[in-house]
This record gives C-alpha cells, sequence and structure tokens, in this order.
C-alpha cells in the first residue's frame, strides 16, 4: 500500500512516500519558507521522481501535533483535501511518537522528546526502545522543564534528547546531579516525515473528517498555577 | 510614565513615539473603552516603525498584519471571550515571528500574557482629552 | 463548468458548487444550525472559526445536496488573500490539495473581489462595469468595477467599518450584538436630527470615509446622559446615527457614480440591510435615474457561493495557482 507521511509542525516541513512500510523517498524544506509554500510541492515532486501518482496513494498520514499552530494546519489541511478528492483515508500521528519513530533505535535507549513550548516548556513525551520499536512511557503533555527533571531522574538511566526543544533542556539540565543527558545525533534529531510514516504503519486509518489538531496547551489552572509560583519568587 | 493627550492626533504622536521605542518581539497590551483612542495609538505606532500603511479597525478580521522593515500586528480582542480563543487565531506562532503584538481590549484576554508585555491603559477625562499610562515592557538583563 | 469553492477567511467555513460564475448548486455555510444536521443529536461545542474540523463535511454535503460526483468538478476555487491566516490558511490548503488530486486548475480569489461577484449571482443581467460599495464585517470600501478582474478602489475606511459602528453604537447604547438591525428599528421611531453628529471628510482623498469619530460622538452623548441624569432619547439617537452613516455611504457613492458616468450601481453587505441606507440609496438612484443592485442577506456575509461566482470569471481571465499557493492577511484589492 502507497502512503504518503506529512510533517509540518515546527520549522521544517517534510513529505516522504512509503510502500508496504518501507520508505521510498524522503524531502525535507528547512529555508523558513512557509510550509503553505513547500509541502505540497515536495509531496508532487517526490511522488513524480518515484514514478507515482497521487492516485496510487492507498492513504496519507501526517503529524497532528503537539507543535506550531500554524504549521499543523497546513499540514492537516493538506492531508483533508487529498483524502477527500482521493476518497482515501487519513493516519494521524502524534508529533512526538513520530519523533521517536525517527530517532536512535538501539536497543533499551530511552528517548526524551521535547518540542519548546515557549516559558520555559515543552512538549514532551518520554519512550523506551524495545525490539526495535519505541513503548510510549507518557502521554504527550506540556511541562515545565524543572518538573520534566525529576520525572527523568526516577528512571535513573540515561536518557537521549530530541527535538528542537532537546537544546534548552540540555543546556537547563546537563548540570543536575543524578541525571545522565545526551543529544541525539543530529540527522536523527528533529521530526520529520519519516518519522510520520513509520508511526503510521500499526495506526487505525480513519476517514478525513476524523482527523483533527492536538495542540496541548496549559490548562487554565495550570496556567495560573504557574503565575503564582512565578509572583512568589 | 503617564501622559495626557487632547486630541486624536497627539494620541497618534504618541503612538509614534511608542512605536519606535518598543522592542520588536514584544507585546503591547491595550486597556481601554471604547472610544479612548486605542486604534489611533496604534495607527501611530505603525508610523513610528516606519510602516507607511493604512491601519484601521481590526474588529471584524481580528488580526491586521503591517509587514515592512518592521512588523507590527494588530489585535483587537473585542469580538473574543477568554485567552484560549486568543490561542486559537495563532497567537503563539505571531509571539516568535519577532514583530510588535499591539492588542486592543487586552481586558477580554487577560491571562495570555507572560508578564513582560507593555501595559498601556487608556481613559477618557473629557471628551477630547484622554489619559495614557504606559508601563512594563521586556526586562533589559 | 462546474467550480468547487472554498471560502474560510474569517469567522465562516464554506464550501460551494457553482455552475458558470451565476448558478449556485449549493453553498455550504458552516454554522450552529448545520452541526445539528452534521452531528444530529448532541452537538459538541465547536467555536467560531473551526474551519479544519469542519471543512471535510462541508465538502461532503456540497457534492451530496448538489447531486454531483467529484469527476464533475472542472476546478477548484479558494480564498487566498485578505483575512485571518490561521483561517484562510485552512482553506487555501484543503482547496489546492484536493485540486491536485482531482487535477483540475487551482483559482485563487481575493475575498472582496468574492464580495462584488456576489452580485452576479443576484443579478444574472449585471455586468461590469458597474459601481460597487462594499459594506460588510469589516469592509467599507468605494469600487471602481471596470471589468470581472479589473477593479480600482475609490474610496475606503479609514477607521471603523460601517458596521461596526453600528454594533459598537449598539452595545454602548445597551442594545444587542450584532447591532445593526436593533439600531434599524429603534430608529424607525425617532427623530434623525435630534442629535448632531459628525460627517468627517477625509482630507487627501474625498471618496475615503471615517467612522471612527462618529463612534465616539456616540458613546460622548451616552455617558454625557448618563453623567448628567438628561435622559437619552435612544430612538433619535439611533435614528440620528442611521441619518450620518447613510449621508456618508451614499453622498460619496452618488458622487463617485456621477463622476465617472455609471448607470450601475450596485450595494452588496450586511449594512446594506439598514432600512435608512436602502432607501436613501433607492431614492439617490431614482432621482439620479440610476439603476440599484442589492442582493438578498444570504449573499452579503461571507459564503462560498461568492467566491464560486469570481472564481469563473478569474479562470476566464486566466488567474491560476500551483501547489504552492500561500495565504496573506493583507491584499490590495
Amino acid at each position: 500500500m502507497l502512503m504518503l507521511a506529512l510533517e509540518s509542525s515546527a520549522k521544517a516541513a517534510s513529505a516522504a512516500i512509503f510502500e508496504d512500510g518501507a520508505m521510498l523517498g524522503l524531502s525535507v524544506a528547512n529555508a523558513g519558507l512557509t510550509h503553505s509554500r513547500t509541502l505540497l510541492p515536495m509531496a508532487e515532486a517526490l511522488l513524480k521522481n518515484l514514478d507515482k501518482k497521487l492516485t496510487d496513494l492507498g492513504a496519507v498520514a501526517v503529524a497532528q501535533g503537539p507543535g506550531s499552530f500554524t504549521g499543523l494546519r497546513i499540514g492537516l489541511s493538506e492531508a483533508k483535501g487529498l483524502c477527500w478528492a482521493l476518497e482515501i483515508p487519513a493516519v494521524g500521528v502524534s508529533t512526538l511518537e513520530a519523533m521517536a519513530w525517527g530517532g536512535p533505535d538501539r536497543e533499551g535507549a530511552m528517548l526524551c522528546c521535547a518540542m519548546d513550548a515557549r516559558r520555559s516548556q515543552v512538549y514532551n513525551a518520554l519512550f523506551t526502545v524495545e525490539n526495535g520499536c519505541p513503548r510510549r512511557l507518557t502521554a504527550d503533555r506540556a511541562i515545565a522543564v524543572e518538573e520534566l527533571k525529576n520525572e527523568l531522574k526516577e528512571y535513573q538511566k540515561p536518557w537521549i534528547l530530541l527535538g528542537d526543544g532537546a537544546a534548552l533542556c540540555y543546556n537547563t539540565l546537563s548540570e543536575e546531579p543524578g541525571l545522565t543527558l545526551c543529544l541525539a545525533p543530529e540527522p536523527l534529531r528533529i521530526q520529520s516525515a519519516r518519522g510520520v510514516g513509520l508511526a503510521a504503519q500499526n495506526k487505525t486509518p480513519v476517514p478525513p473528517e476524523a482527523l483533527l489538531p492536538v495542540y496541548l496547551r496549559l490548562s487554565q489552572a495550570e496556567r495560573e498555577r504557574q503565575a503564582r509560583l512565578k509572583a512568589q519568587e | 510614565m503617564v501622559y495626557i493627550t487632547n486630541s486624536e492626533r497627539e494620541t497618534e504622536a504618541l503612538g509614534e513615539r511608542f512605536g519606535a521605542a518598543a522592542a520588536d518581539g514584544s507585546v503591547a497590551a491595550l486597556y481601554g473603552d471604547l472610544g479612548c483612542g486605542k486604534t489611533a495609538f496604534v495607527r501611530g505606532m505603525a508610523r513610528g516603525m516606519g510602516l507607511d500603511v493604512p491601519v484601521t479597525s481590526p474588529t471584524f478580521t481580528i488580526v491586521n498584519e503591517y509587514i515592512g522593515p518592521r512588523s507590527l500586528f494588530h489585535f483587537d480582542m473585542y469580538r473574543l471571550s477568554d485567552a484560549e480563543e486568543l490561542y486559537d487565531i495563532g497567537w503563539e506562532d505571531y509571539l516568535s515571528r519577532n514583530g510588535v503584538c499591539a492588542v486592543e481590549w487586552s481586558e477580554n484576554v487577560s491571562g495570555a500574557f507572560e508578564g513582560d508585555e507593555y501595559v498601556i491603559c487608556f481613559s477618557k477625562l473629557s471628551d477630547t482629552q484622554r489619559e495614557i499610562s504606559i508601563e512594563g515592557g521586556p526586562q533589559k538583563c | 463548468m462546474l467550480i468547487l469553492s472554498v471560502e474560510s477567511s474569517c469567522d465562516e467555513t464554506a464550501v460551494a458548487l457553482v455552475e458558470d460564475g451565476r448558478r449556485v448548486l449549493t453553498d455550504q455555510i458552516f454554522s450552529q444550525v448545520a452541526l445539528h444536521k452534521i452531528y444530529g443529536g448532541v452537538v459538541p461545542e465547536i467555536a467560531a472559526r473551526s474551519h479544519l474540523e469542519v471543512i471535510v463535511q462541508l465538502a461532503d454535503r456540497a457534492l451530496a445536496e448538489a447531486g454531483v460526483s467529484r469527476r464533475d468538478i472542472d476546478a477548484v476555487a479558494c480564498t487566498y488573500a485578505p483575512g485571518l491566516i490561521g483561517a484562510v490558511l485552512v482553506g487555501v490548503n484543503f482547496a489546492k490539495s484536493a485540486a491536485l488530486a482531482l487535477d483540475v486548475p487551482l483559482i485563487p480569489v481575493h475575498h472582496i473581489r468574492g464580495h462584488i461577484a456576489a452580485n452576479y449571482i443576484a443579478y444574472p443581467e449585471l455586468e461590469p462595469p458597474f459601481l460597487c460599495l462594499a459594506i460588510s464585517g469589516g469592509n467599507t470600501m468605494l469600487v471602481d468595477v471596470r471589468g470581472y478582474t479589473d477593479m480600482r478602489v475609490l474610496g475606503r475606511t479609514r477607521d471603523d467599518a460601517a458596521g461596526e459602528c453600528f454594533d459598537k453604537s449598539a452595545r454602548v447604547m445597551g442594545l444587542g450584538y450584532p447591532g445593526g438591525k436593533p439600531i434599524d428599528d429603534l430608529s424607525q421611531n425617532g427623530d434623525d436630527h435630534r442629535y448632531d453628529l459628525p460627517r468627517p471628510y477625509v482630507g487627501d482623498n474625498p471618496f475615503d470615509m471615517s467612522f471612527s469619530g462618529l463612534k465616539t460622538s456616540v458613546v460622548n452623548i451616552v455617558h454625557h446622559c448618563e453623567q448628567t441624569g438628561e435622559p437619552l432619547d435612544k430612538p433619535s439617537l439611533a435614528a440620528s446615527l442611521c441619518r450620518a452613516v447613510s449621508e456618508s455611504l451614499v453622498g460619496r457613492t452618488m458622487e463617485a457614480a456621477n463622476m465617472l458616468g455609471y448607470q450601475h450601481i450596485a450595494v452588496a453587505g450586511g449594512v446594506a440591510a439598514n432600512s435608512r441606507i436602502r432607501r436613501d440609496f433607492q431614492t439617490a438612484c431614482g432621482k439620479a435615474g440610476k439603476t440599484l443592485y442589492t442582493p438578498p442577506m444570504c449573499l452579503c456575509g461571507d459564503n462560498g457561493a461568492m467566491i464560486g461566482a469570481q472564481g469563473y470569471y478569474e479562470y476566464l481571465a486566466g488567474t491560476r495557482a500551483g501547489s504552492d499557493l500561500n495565504a496573506y492577511a493583507t491584499k490590495e484589492l
């Protein structure tokens, strides 16, 4: 089954083509242009270069969030447009899970996926690699780096950091006693359509109208708690 | 700092001085009732930022974008009810575009700001006279 | 030629199917009412501007209501500017992907051009050139429509939109939102000369308009009465306001029509529903021997059909976009 994977949750946009779970091609654009100008042309070019047609597609996989409000809308709208027109289903995957799938796959590796969410917070989820696949340890959440620190320590294992929030976590926590952190190798650090395609393989496709963004905001109560803590400083 | 303006033109001039001095990447939260001169102030801001574009009320459009050598994003929360709605129009993405975000009717979205915004309060002293206070802003390290 | 058109520039999301620019097969505009039909029974809390959440359903319903299939679609048109960027992007990216997958041309449409094109749907015999006053939502614009894709803005508001003036005046007078209808209703029993409201002329362009001073005057009058205890004659304030707005709009439009020698004048937009404005236009056009066009309300708000109408003429003029089409918050007409 031929699948198009789209990723537009952060600064870079990417598209990938998978056939029966194996990646045929990947295209990444990271020049600061809006994804609205780059994402679909990349998908179009990829198909052409791989000698495939849009009508050959059986599904479109896309990162649903968390991530950039605007970026996610572009990817999701494009996925919906393609699926609606081609009458094929969509597969939505978590940005963080896709990030883990695209990351290091050493058995037993502990993966900390983090996206910068402003105000010293990150969108985050934790995974461990089991039988070559990432297994979720936590749900996706928005969390203060300070709070994440305590959770990471509890596992008493070294962590590999991924995502555009990796540097923030590393810089804030690298001196922390009882915590061993390293940044994932650069080519594997940032989420891409490759990870989306891999993560989508064992997910249930849905009709395109069921595909929804997952923005992951801090709740109002949490914001107020943070404001109170800040006022006490 | 508290300022008194006696006409729309003076309010614009105050906005112009503020716009020239406002830091890129900052937020200016405007508070004040109908007809207090908020849009006139932002019109001045645009001029002070070197933007030669018409500045109109964003009440219906919610956000107007004025792009030039500097960028001014002009928000009007009149039709919005809370900070969640502000997020749903892409507020966080605007914050990372290194322009100045000027927000009218900030009363409606309190809780969305991070504490480093300029707080600009407008009140009416008479039919033509306004009192405008400007506080806050990004802390210099 | 059948065009699938998508509109998502601000509050509304709409998908329409329009034939040859004039015949509307269906216009699926998302609204709370439509929610019941989509979900049936318990309605989830879906806010305005839920473009992403509803666009596929609207496209499906459009095909079903019109009784056509995807293969019948000859082109896809979409609003690409101006508007709320997060909203416009949804329509643009849905439309361009659909166009690519259906292997049909993609036609970008300017939202205000769409509003002007609403006239073509309401009046099949109307063709450019004509003068159009667009007074809907956030727009107050006087446009010289020389051709289907050849337009010139003669004048626009420098500050508040006319409709906004009504909304905010209504609020300060304690009436509902939106304010147009309550003010119109209240004005029926008022004295339109009771209150003296400004009719500003903008210096460098006689066709530009300004309504913010008018709004401020209403606010001042209301506050004065509150402070002094003087009774506020609301019906007369409403009537005076309607007269002031009407004189600004009708006055300039007729001046432009005379100056440019226009026989046909179209007034499109929610504010055109105001009875004073309608009446004044009818009188002025009658006196000057000009023909007045005022589309029905369903075509005056944001809708998909108007985008399909303008899309058709853009198509004929060769306007196309590729898979790299972007959305813009601001764009000249």
